[in-house]
């Protein structure tokens, strides 16, 4: 930067100095960007003269936590280098999967073209047909939550796909707790495979295990049973076969999912409805049993990473409300000597649950499998009021405010790269790039209240706020219209 | 609380509402007394606003967080509880990012602490410094700027007394570089300074200030001003430009041709460059004449 003259910087520091200052109320509500702009300008007026006012505002700035955060967000768009790295690797491996069908063709074709046969007609009918209620053994119930679990998905199993289905199987069998497969019903041993996760069962608690073999019972009856009814009592369910298990799966919670059309979201809250009539929770052991079909639920509909975050937000919640305390809280020093270490408000099941947005766009609109092989998404949630996001689901980064803003999010919403996030004061942030900037979007002067929901459809986002009013934009955010109650915008579009 | 009680039927509708979103009911605070809060927080900040700005301004206001600290002035226990929870670690943490000292920040948010339970009486009542936070901003934010101005002004009052010892001590010191009397060649160039000056925005102002008279980095500036780093970059460039063009127009147009404008322009840097070398040599002379002196 070039040297400035040195009568500038006289003529500069010899400027008056106000002699009132701004109160710290007004100073903060600079810092936090939330001031009108007629007393903004006013405050800037008086920073540019006073250096007192500006050493109390660069000190009041909060420190920005470590951006790892944005550093792990997978870049918007892949060079061609990153594909050349792994082209050579598809290639040997594709080699080598054509080398082995060929040479073992002959033999691979009788044990293949086999089950074909059955896989089809045991999943074919079901996509016509409504699901028995479950009065079933527990392998019953293992093959009927499969069955259900692929007509969900809209995926038909072919001879070709059976891989994919062995990989529910398992997923629904890990569901159905430790009980139901070491117990084979058919009388068949486990075999080597299934060794390590008899192990990994055995290690669990019996607590645990009633509650995984309430999932199965509860699962049994089909995937929506979990979320449709209360206690083992399975009503039939329709199988709906354009329906997106994780759709199903996060009904209960709109907040969860990146890609419900507004007409999934009624549909999906005429269910919620219904299921808190029934179910009435008190205690967080009855919000684990009630969290425990979908447990079951999320192992079997959606293997892989996503099902565990969801449970380790699940858990969470559940180990706040039960008073688990943070060891971490207890090593930081207080100020007040003396003074009760300090307690950690506890997490609300409801809020950490309802806040997670960990599925993203693609989970909900692509087969499992394009879900499950996209290792590098970027999971968003609200913790605490601070918009957070994760790449391994183990450690949570703040992610905004990247210039001091102290906004307390309420709500996120992710589509690929596109991130939302709403908060107090009617203040709506966007990412088009996963994170890494921020827009500040202006909702108009009439927006007011904190806001409670975003939806995205399509092209359009529409945001609710406390205080009941919605608004739609349908150019990215740029300019917002109030719909009315009708969900007609005032405004021609 | 004193606040004058008024009929209930008489509270605004959207004050009733927000009423009702605090949580004040969960401290015992009546809607009357919260009226009277929010009238204050109107009476401060817009007090020629009508009923319809009013209403505005309170709808921006951190509501949960004005009626928590208003609670916690009025020595509510439920509401310190919460307090405690919520701003204890948070305070020392916030000390410790200012002083960048553990002992000064624990002595820091120690004295805030006292002040916010209120130490101080007035007219035999306990004065709590919760009581002047409006819930413009956020609490945290609030309590941050509070102990920032406390850190700056015990700073200040530190490097006065230290200064004065020093001179009484080891006699007269150079004087800080904030306070060198600049020579300038012609008074022109002082005029033509301040009229280019005036004519830049606040903003381009406050970008200068805490660029060249605070030693702020870019990016301290652009969360200063709350834009990204590499537009105050682009931004000082821009400035310095501006500023040269203005005061060669300013000196122009009080007589001096192109030329001499220049070389006013560039002894103004020489001079401050002599300055530094002059005050250099005096440094090493008086060094000289103490060795000798020694010997």
């Amino acid at each position: 930067m070039p040297e400035l003259s040195n009568t500038v910087r006289q003529r500069l520091r010899a400027r008056p100095v106000p002699a009132t200052h701004p109160d710290p109320d007004t100073l903060t509500a600079y810092v936090e960007q939330s001031l009108p702009s007629g007393e903004r300008d006013q405050v800037i007026e008086h920073l540019a003269a006073c250096s007192f006012c500006r050493e109390v505002v660069a000190l009041s700035l909060p420190s920005v936590p470590e951006q790892a955060a944005v550093q792990t967000v997978a870049p918007p768009s892949r060079s061609w280098r990153f594909g050349l790295r792994w082209a050579g690797a598809l290639a040997v491996v594709a080699i080598a999967v054509a080398i082995g069908v060929v040479v073992r063709g002959p033999a691979n074709k009788e044990l293949t073209q086999k089950p074909a046969p059955q896989v089809q007609a045991k999943i074919q009918p079901t996509t016509q047909t409504t699901i028995p209620p479950a009065v079933a053994t527990e392998a019953n119930a293992s093959k009927t939550t499969q069955q259900t679990a692929a007509d969900q998905s809209g995926t038909v199993l072919t001879a070709e796909t059976s891989s994919a289905h062995n990989d529910l199987t398992r997923a629904s069998r890990r569901s159905s707790g430790a009980n139901a497969s070491a117990s084979s019903p058919s009388g068949v041993p486990p075999t080597a495979q299934s060794l390590p996760l008899l192990r990994e069962r055995g290690a669990r608690s019996e607590e645990q295990n009633a509650e995984l073999k309430d999932a199965a019972n509860l699962n049994s009856g089909g995937l929506s049973v979990g979320m449709l009814t209360s206690g083992n009592q399975p009503r039939p369910v329709q199988a709906q076969p354009g329906a997106f298990v994780n759709n199903n799966v996060l009904a209960e919670d709109r907040n969860y999912t990146s890609s419900y059309t507004l007409a999934r979201e009624e549909q999906a809250r005429e269910d919620t409805e219904r299921l808190k009539k029934q179910t009435t929770l008190n205690s967080p052991r009855q919000i684990a049993e009630q969290d425990a079909p979908r447990k079951g639920f999320l192992r079997k509909a959606v293997p892989g990473p996503i099902a565990t975050t969801v449970l380790d937000v699940v858990k969470t919640a559940v180990a706040g409300s039960s008073g688990a305390s943070d060891p971490a809280a207890g090593e930081r020093s207080s100020f007040a000597g003396g003074a009760p270490p300090p307690v950690r408000p506890p997490i609300s099941p409801s809020v950490v649950s309802k806040q997670a947005a960990t599925i993203p766009h693609e989970a909900a609109e692509t087969p499992r499998a394009k879900v499950a092989a996209s290792p590098d998404q970027l999971h968003w949630r609200i913790q605490d009021g601070k918009l957070v996001n994760s790449a391994d689901l183990n450690q949570w980064h703040e992610a905004y405010p990247p210039q001091g803003d102290e906004t307390q999010f309420k709500v996120v919403q992710a589509q690929g790269h596109e991130v939302w996030a709403g908060g107090t004061n009617a203040t709506l942030v966007h990412s088009w790039n996963g994170g890494v900037d921020w827009q500040k979007l202006n909702l108009g002067s009439s927006a007011s209240g904190d806001i409670e929901k975003i939806s995205l459809s399509g092209g359009d986002v529409q945001v609710k706020t406390s205080n009941g009013q919605s608004l739609i934009s349908r150019d990215g955010g740029k300019t917002w219209t109030p719909l009315n109650a009708d969900g007609t915008s005032t405004q021609p579009k | 609380m004193n606040f004058a009680s008024k009929p209930a039927e008489a509270v605004l509708p959207a004050v009733r509402e927000l009423f009702e979103k605090s949580g004040a009911v969960r401290f015992g605070l009546t809607i009357e007394c919260f009226e009277a809060i929010l009238e204050q927080v109107a009476a401060k900040y817009s007090p020629q606003a009508n009923s319809q700005q009013k209403q505005q301004l309170w709808r921006e206001l951190r509501i949960e967080e004005l009626v928590l600290a208003r609670a916690c002035s009025a020595g509510n226990e439920l509401a310190w509880v919460e307090f405690l929870t919520k701003y204890r670690e948070k305070l020392y943490d916030i000390a410790r990012g200012v002083a960048k000292e553990d002992s000064n920040a624990r002595d820091l948010a120690d004295s805030l602490y006292a002040d916010l339970y209120g130490t101080t009486e007035k007219e035999g009542r306990r004065v709590s410094r919760l009581n002047f936070y409006m819930g413009r901003g956020s609490l945290e934010g609030w309590l941050r700027t509070v102990i920032a101005q406390e850190f700056v002004n015990r700073y200040r009052k530190t490097k006065r007394l230290v200064s004065l010892e020093e001179e009484t001590e080891e006699g007269v010191q150079f004087s800080s570089a904030n306070s060198i009397p600049v020579q300038i060649a012609d008074h022109r160039l002082g005029e033509a300074t301040d009229e280019a000056l005036d004519q830049l925005a606040a903003e381009e102002r406050l970008v200068l200030a805490a660029y060249y008279l605070d030693n702020r980095t870019l990016t301290e500036i652009g969360k200063i001003v709350g834009v990204h780093e590499s537009t105050i970059s682009r931004r000082l460039e821009k400035l310095l430009k501006t500023l040269r063009k203005q005061v060669m127009l300013g000196l122009q147009t009080r007589g001096m041709n192109r030329g001499q404008a220049e070389e006013a322009l560039e002894a103004d840097v020489r001079y401050l460059a002599v300055d530094v070398r002059r005050r250099l040599q005096e440094n090493r002379s008086a060094a000289f004449q103490e060795d000798n002196g020694s010997d």
